[in-house]
This record gives structure tokens, sequence and C-alpha cells, in this order.
């Protein structure tokens, strides 16, 4: 593979991770993107039908939904949803302030926007510790959005600090107004809002821009996810699908008789990489382990199941659980929340019930290593 | 009715315009009830002044009026703004003459008929024309005269023939070209000052249309009057300012302001205009000269509008003309908010945001592409569980180890003694040689060579026999031998120093 390709696959998967890409947020992919804004725009727009905007200061990638549909990964542990609230306000309100700002500054723009009569929201109390902390996150939110951009870089601290001083001014922000303009697309708003009225006729390559988003974005394709539209593409277009997740991405597609997964090069590629060296994914780990043993690939486990493999787990590993998984039921709620996010668990639809996928079992009967043992001996060395 | 316009004519006076200049009345024309009667009058008589030396007559300031209202209001409206019941044209007139905004006088009688007719004339007071000309350019964008095209160029050629002139010592050609360059270096300025206040203004806050098309504009007159001439331009006038320097003399400029003005003017009015003249000259340094020089600086800086001129154009073009987002991003904050739960909140945010992370497994198995084997069944991804048994943290790897500086510490204390220990006792040697001759010593050990060395160095510092050590508690001495050649050399195990055969003293301080 020459150096071009190299470059371009790592642009498109940076894109993929993070929509926004900038010379500061980005330095080294900024370049890349810039250089091959062309090819990537094109694989955008023809093979998974976005639009990726690049600009002399920042590329922005919009996932425009498809007959009012954008599939996104599960959330892991997400903010509140007032968080999701307030930085939309945050955004109306920065419109207006300068291109310098504050979080006081948004935090009072805000509290003003909130109490307006045309708006009909909750009220935003900055005097309340609570609304604070949500909204240093949903600053925290915006600037991952790139419509803000921290001034300095070592301000961390009074940038978070905020939330407990009434007195400061919180962290300084350069308004981006040219991301901020395009932080909603208004085609994907009127989707989002559920707005069919401007639905036009279905989308003509509905099936491949399906299933190519679905492999692209997520982390396991079932065959039984599929539309069947979609799998009568793959089933007529396998090659040309694979040799495209290929060429764009230059990772592997794990094919398998249930479905599915395109599995990523490195760490840094997905937000969620899993299993890491800690002891939260090891118990999640081992937690699954345990229930593919009981109950096997494609069972339905429910919270006992789940309790009880959890309890197996910290009985058998007990000397590898860290102060936080020793409380209540943190093992089972640490495994539920990670394999849930990364669909190897997946909700029934009945309360209190999952389902494990068939991708699970790929995680069957891990290497348990016990590291101690080999930290023992560098010590006697 | 027409008493309560004046402001404040009533009010007490204030302590302090009894010192400093206080209340002015001429602006009063502005914010009176009736400004718009008294803006038209005084841009009509502002108007008459480039043709007029003599101001006008009461009749040609009512034509005027009538003129000036025909050319930018219908016919009947005309008609009915200047009925009699509407404009009181004395009154306003008399009024405009209290305000100091105009001055009157009569013309003389010469015929009968004069006696007849009015024969006020009336013409605008410097201030209020230097007002009014200020006050109209305020909000005029096209103030930068086409005239000034090729602005550098010319500012350039004239400069030429203006050197030329000084070198041959024709001073009326002299001043002629310097009086271009004058009225040049002006007009550039009150452009370049347009173009300040434009940008400052169109690149604050949000893109607008009408911001945008102000900066289009500037950048327009900018590339029509300033361009890339300046590069071109730029070293060659500078080249000539400095050519030029030496040559100008107060001398010079006086007398090129004589050859302006004439033979018998005023000493004092020559003066002042010499020294205005040098202003411009030093201004056209300041502008050309160096490299950071205005020229250059207006330059980058226009440079640097493009950017965001193009970025905000796009942005314009992109968003429809939209400038804000907010209504769409307060409908988003209301779906979100009432959204039934929390997954279709998040959805919502999803779809209109579109800015999620893709999410992957990572390790891939052997054989990725058996796809009639289930997962169960092929082989797992190569996954590794590492956890530590003990302690509550699951990091892997080295443990760090905290650095021991015991052992360093021990030998470096260790040392310290062994070192006060040898000196104490080369300090007790040194004691019992005092009263001898070097040459008398045969060999001593490290340490009191090093001693040695040290009150050498402490006596020798003090330029005479006999000195007090650093510490205070002894004195030493070092007599010369009599035989300047009369030398000895001692011997140590780290090496031998060969010196004069001094005369050594110890003795307590």
């Amino acid at each position: 593979m020459n150096r071009d390709a190299a470059e371009r696959q790592r642009a498109f998967t940076a894109l993929l991770r993070s929509p926004v890409v900038d010379r500061h947020s980005h330095p080294e992919v900024w370049p890349l993107v810039r250089v091959h804004r062309v090819t990537l725009g094109e694989w955008f727009a023809q093979r998974l039908g976005y639009r990726l905007l690049v600009t002399d200061s920042a590329a922005r990638l919009f996932r425009l939904p498809v007959d009012g549909v954008v599939l996104a990964p599960r959330r892991f542990r997400p903010p509140s949803r007032r968080v999701l609230v307030l930085a939309v306000l945050a955004a109306a309100a920065a419109e207006d302030a300068e291109d310098l700002t504050t979080t006081q500054d948004l935090s009072d723009r805000v509290r003003v926007l909130s109490t307006r009569d045309d708006v009909e929201l909750a009220t935003y109390d900055p005097d309340r510790f609570a609304e604070r902390t949500l909204f240093v996150k949903a600053v925290r939110l915006l600037v991952s959005l790139g419509a803000l951009r921290p001034t300095g870089r070592d301000d961390e601290e009074q940038r978070e600090g905020w939330a407990h001083r009434r007195d400061a001014i919180g962290g300084a922000y350069e308004v981006r107004r040219e991301l901020l303009l395009r932080l909603v697309d208004p085609t994907s708003l009127r989707a989002a809002l559920g707005d069919r009225s401007h639905d036009g006729p279905p989308h003509e390559a509905a099936a491949r821009v399906g299933l190519m988003r679905k492999l692209v974005e997520l982390p396991v394709v079932l065959h039984e996810d599929l539309t069947d539209a979609e799998r009568a593409y793959l089933t007529g277009q396998r090659h040309r699908v694979l040799a495209w997740c290929a060429e764009m991405t230059g990772w592997v597609v794990e094919q398998r008789a249930e479905g599915m997964a395109l599995i990523a090069a490195d760490e840094a590629d997905t937000d969620l990489p899993f299993p890491r060296l800690r002891a939260a994914d090891f118990a999640a780990l081992m937690v699954l382990d345990e229930l593919l043993r009981l109950h096997g690939v494609d069972s339905v486990v429910t919270a006992d199941d789940l309790a009880s493999a959890a309890a197996e787990v910290r009985v058998r590993h007990a000397k590898a659980m860290t102060n936080d998984l020793r409380t209540g039921d943190a093992v089972e709620a640490a495994a539920r929340d990670v394999l849930g996010a990364l669909d190897l668990l997946r909700p029934t639809g009945t309360p209190r019930g999952w389902r494990l996928t068939p991708a699970a079992a790929r995680y069957r009967d891990p290497r348990v290593v016990a590291v101690t043992a080999r930290l023992d001996e560098e010590g006697a060395r | 009715m027409i008493d309560d316009e004046s402001p404040e004519a009533e009010a007490p006076a204030d302590p302090w315009s009894a010192l400093l200049p206080g209340q002015e009345f001429v602006p009063a024309y502005l914010t009176s009830r009736f400004a718009a009667q008294y803006r038209v009058i005084v841009d009509v008589l502002l108007a008459e002044q480039d043709t007029s030396l003599t101001g006008l007559s009461y009749d040609e300031v009512a034509a005027g009026i009538r003129a000036h209202l025909a050319a930018r209001v219908p016919e009947d409206v005309v008609d009915r703004l200047l009925a009699d019941e509407v404009l009181h044209l004395d009154k306003r007139l008399e009024r405009l003459v209290q305000w100091r905004v105009l001055t009157r006088w009569q013309e003389p009688a010469r015929s009968g008929e004069d006696f007849l007719r009015r024969r006020d004339r009336y013409q605008l007071t410097p201030r209020a024309a230097g007002l009014h000309v200020f006050w109209s350019s305020v909000d005029d964008t096209e103030e930068a005269a086409g005239d000034l095209t090729l602005a550098p160029r010319a500012i350039h050629e004239r400069l030429v023939a203006f050197a030329e002139s000084v070198r041959r010592a024709v001073y009326t050609a002299a001043a002629t070209e310097f009086q271009q360059i004058g009225a040049m270096h002006l007009a550039m300025a009150t452009a370049a000052r347009g173009w300040q206040r434009t940008l400052a203004h169109a690149l604050s806050g949000g893109p607008d249309p009408a911001k945008q098309d102000l900066l289009w504009q500037t950048l327009r007159s900018y590339l029509g009057m300033w361009g890339e001439q300046v590069d071109v331009h730029t070293p060659r006038i500078a080249e000539l300012l400095v050519e030029l320097g030496p040559l100008l003399t107060p001398e010079v400029w006086r007398a090129c302001v004589r050859a302006a003005l004439g033979a018998d003017v005023d000493e004092e009015l020559v003066a002042a205009q010499a020294a205005r003249w040098e202003r411009t000259w030093e201004a056209l340094g300041s502008w050309f000269s160096g490299v950071d020089s205005q020229a250059r600086r207006l330059r980058r800086q226009l440079r640097d509008l493009v950017a965001p001129w193009a970025r905000n154009m796009n942005l314009l073009l992109d968003t429809g003309g939209a400038v804000t987002r907010r209504a769409e991003l307060l409908a988003l904050a209301v779906a979100v908010e009432r959204a039934p739960d929390d997954d279709s909140a998040w959805r919502i945010w999803d779809t209109a945001v579109g800015a999620f992370s893709a999410r992957h497994l990572l390790l891939a198995s052997g054989s990725t592409d058996e796809h009639d084997v289930s997962w169960s069944a092929a082989p797992p991804a190569p996954v590794t569980a590492r956890f530590r048994e003990q302690g509550a943290r699951a990091a892997v790897g080295r443990r760090t180890k905290i650095p021991d500086y015991s052992t360093g510490k021990n030998a470096a204390r260790r040392a310290r003694l062994a070192a006060q220990a040898a000196r104490g006792s080369a300090e007790a040697a040194l004691r019992q040689r005092s009263g001898t001759r070097l040459a008398e010593w045969g060999a001593v050990t490290d340490a009191e060579l090093d001693l040695l060395l040290e009150f050498v160095g402490v006596v020798r510092r003090t330029r005479s026999e006999s000195a007090v050590t650093g510490d205070g508690r002894w004195r030493i001495t070092l007599r010369r031998p009599p035989h300047l050649h009369d030398t000895t050399t001692l011997r140590a195990d780290s090496g031998s120093m060969t010196t004069l055969n001094w005369y050594f003293g110890m003795e307590p301080a």
C-alpha cells in the first residue's frame, strides 16, 4: 500500500472517530484531511451518504439522515439530557457573544435566554451547583463539536472549577462561528424533529448506504439487523462492500454466519476500546465469559443471571477487584454498560432482560494472566 | 413653539464653562425637532459653497430648498412641505443665525428695486460648514475618491519631479509638486481612516450580508487605490525619501513655501506652512520607509481580511444568508427536553447533530472471512485478560521504584568527615612548621599541600606579607627569601610544587 492510501485511510477513520477535525484538536490528521479532502468527500458522499465540509480552518462530517434515520452506536454512560438542552442553549447564546467569551458570559446569556417567554424550556438557574456542573459539561460538549475553542490549554482547572466558584469567570473560549452555524444541519434537524413533510422519495441508494453505515459506524452488524434490501445488496455485492471497507479503513471485516463486524486496528480508532487493561473491563470480560459458559450464545439473560455471574467473578477473582468494584452491584453495572455499548449484550425490550448477541462468542475463554507474579519476578531481579 | 428648541439655554451656568470651552450651539440644528428642515437648509448652503464665494440670497435659499426636495420626494409632497404653515423659512434662518450656523449680511442697495426686495445674504460659518461636512461623511462609505486611483505610483512620480526641482533649486516647480503630494497624502490618510473604521466594525460579531458588503467595498477600494502598487513603488519611494532627506533643510522648505505663496508674504505664515509641509514629509517617511512601514502594515491588515471575508461569504452562501440558527436550536432544545426518555433524547440529538463517534470491536481473530462459520465455532479474539492480583489499581508493568539514595548519602557523609579530619591534622602539622622556611619541610601530605596553597592564596590576595584566614582563626605570614633565586620544591603524593623558599608563619589570629 502506498503512502497516499495509508494517509487517506488515517484521515477517514479519524473523521469517523471525531466528526470535527481542525488543526488544534487534531494537528496530525488535519493536514491529511486537507490534502485528501476530494477523495474523502467522494467516499463519504457516495458510499455513506454523508457530507464532508472542509473549510480553511476545520473539517466537519455531517451524518445526514437517510429516510429520516441516522444510526449511532448506543451511548456509553451518557450525560443527562439536561446537558444536551444546556449545550443547545449555550450554542444559541454564543451566536450573540463576542468572538471571545467565557463560561460565565455564556451562563449569563443562557439564563436570560431560558427565561424568555418564547423559550418554553425549564429555566436555567446558575445559582444551583447541580446546574452549574451540568453547564460545564454542556460547554465541554460544544468544545468537542468545535463551536467553542478554549483559548489556552493550561486552564483546565479554571474551566472545570467554575461550577464550584461563584466569583470565577471559568474558561475563556473563542467562538467559532463557522462551526457554530454548522452545528445543526437543517435537513438533519427536520428529520430529528420528526418532520416528514419535506421528505422526498426514499433514498435511491438506501440499501447500499444503510449497509455501509452499519458496517463503518456500529460495532456489530447481524444479518437479522439488516433490511431485506440491505441483505439482498450484501448478497449481490459482498465483494464490493468488503473492498470498499478495506480501501477506506484498512481494517478487517470479520465475517461470520450470523453477521459481520469491522474490526478496528488501533485502540484510538474507536471511542470505547475493549478490553483495556483496567479492572472494570476485566470484570466485564469475565462476566461475559461466565454468561457464555452458563447460558450460551444468543440466549436471553435476566438481571438475576447477570448478578449471579458478577458474584461468581467477584469470588473467583477477589484479588483483582478494585475498591470501586467491591461496592454494591458495581461489577454487573460495569459489565452491563460496556457490553451493552458494544452491542454484545442487547436489551430485549422487556424490563431487565438482555440477549447475548452472537458476536459475544468472540470473547469466550479469554486467557487470564495474573500480573502480580510478573511484578514480583521483576522485583526480585 | 420654536423657543423650546434650544438646548438648556436657560439652565444655570456650569462653573467649568467660565474657564474652559463650554456650551456650543452650532450642532443644535441636528438635534432640534425641526432637524429635517434645518439640515436641508444647511445642505443647500453647503452645496453652494463649492460654486459660490459670496453666499446665497433669501430667494436663492428658497429655490435651492425646492430643488433639493424635488430631487428626493414626489412633486405633490414638495408642495405640501413648502407650504407656508409647514415651513417658516424666515424663522428657521433666523434660528440658524442665532445658533451661529449662518452668518447674515445685507447687500447694499444699488437701485430702486433693491429697496423692494430682501437683500439678506446667508453663508455658513466655517465651523458649521466643517461640522456638516463631517456629519454627512460619517456614514458615507464611498468617501474614497476615484481620483486617487494609482496613489503610490502618483506619489512616486510627484516625488521624482519634486526631487528634481529641489536639486536644481527650482522652488516654484518643487512647491507645485509638493502641494500635489500633500493633497494625495491627505486623501490617502482619510481613505485609510475610513478603511480602519469599516474593518473594525465589520469584523466584530457575527457576519451578516450588510457587513460583508461593507468589507467587500473596503477591499475593492483598497485594491483600486493601493493594491500591488505598494510593492512596486514602496522601495523606490523609500529610496527617494532617504536620498532627498539631507537636501531638505529648513531653508529649502521655506524657499518652497515662499515660491508657492509669493514673495511678499508674512514670515510667520511662511514658517507655519513650512512646518506643515515638513510634517507631511515625515508622515510619508513613516508610510513608506522600513520593513514595518505603514504601507506594509496596511497591506498585511487587508490581506488578513481576505480569509475571514471569504469564510463569511461561504458561510452566508451555505446557510442561505442566514446568520443565526437560534430558532432551529431552540426547537431542538425543546424536542430534546420533551423526548419521552433519555434514549429518544439522544437519538434526536444524534440525528440533528450527527457528531457521534464510530465504535468498533478490536482484536481480529484468525480466519476472518469464514462466513459460513458461526462466531461460537470460529476462533475467538486473541484477548488476554490481564489483571493485577493485589492492590487497588489495575495497572500492569514494572512496579515503580522509589529511588534509594541512602548509599550515596552515607558515602558523601563519610567523605565529608574524612576531609574534615584530614584538614584538621594538616592544620596541626602546618602549625608545627610555623616559623620555618619551606626548604626545611621535606615531604608533606596532600592535605597539607592543599591547605598551604589555600594559605598562600589568602596572603597573596592582600598583597602584603601577612593575612588572616577566612575563618578568622589563623594569621599567616609568608616572607620572601633574601635572594629571589632561593627556591625549593615541596613533594606530596598528588604532585609537587616548586616555589620560592618562603618563610612560613602560622599564629592564632
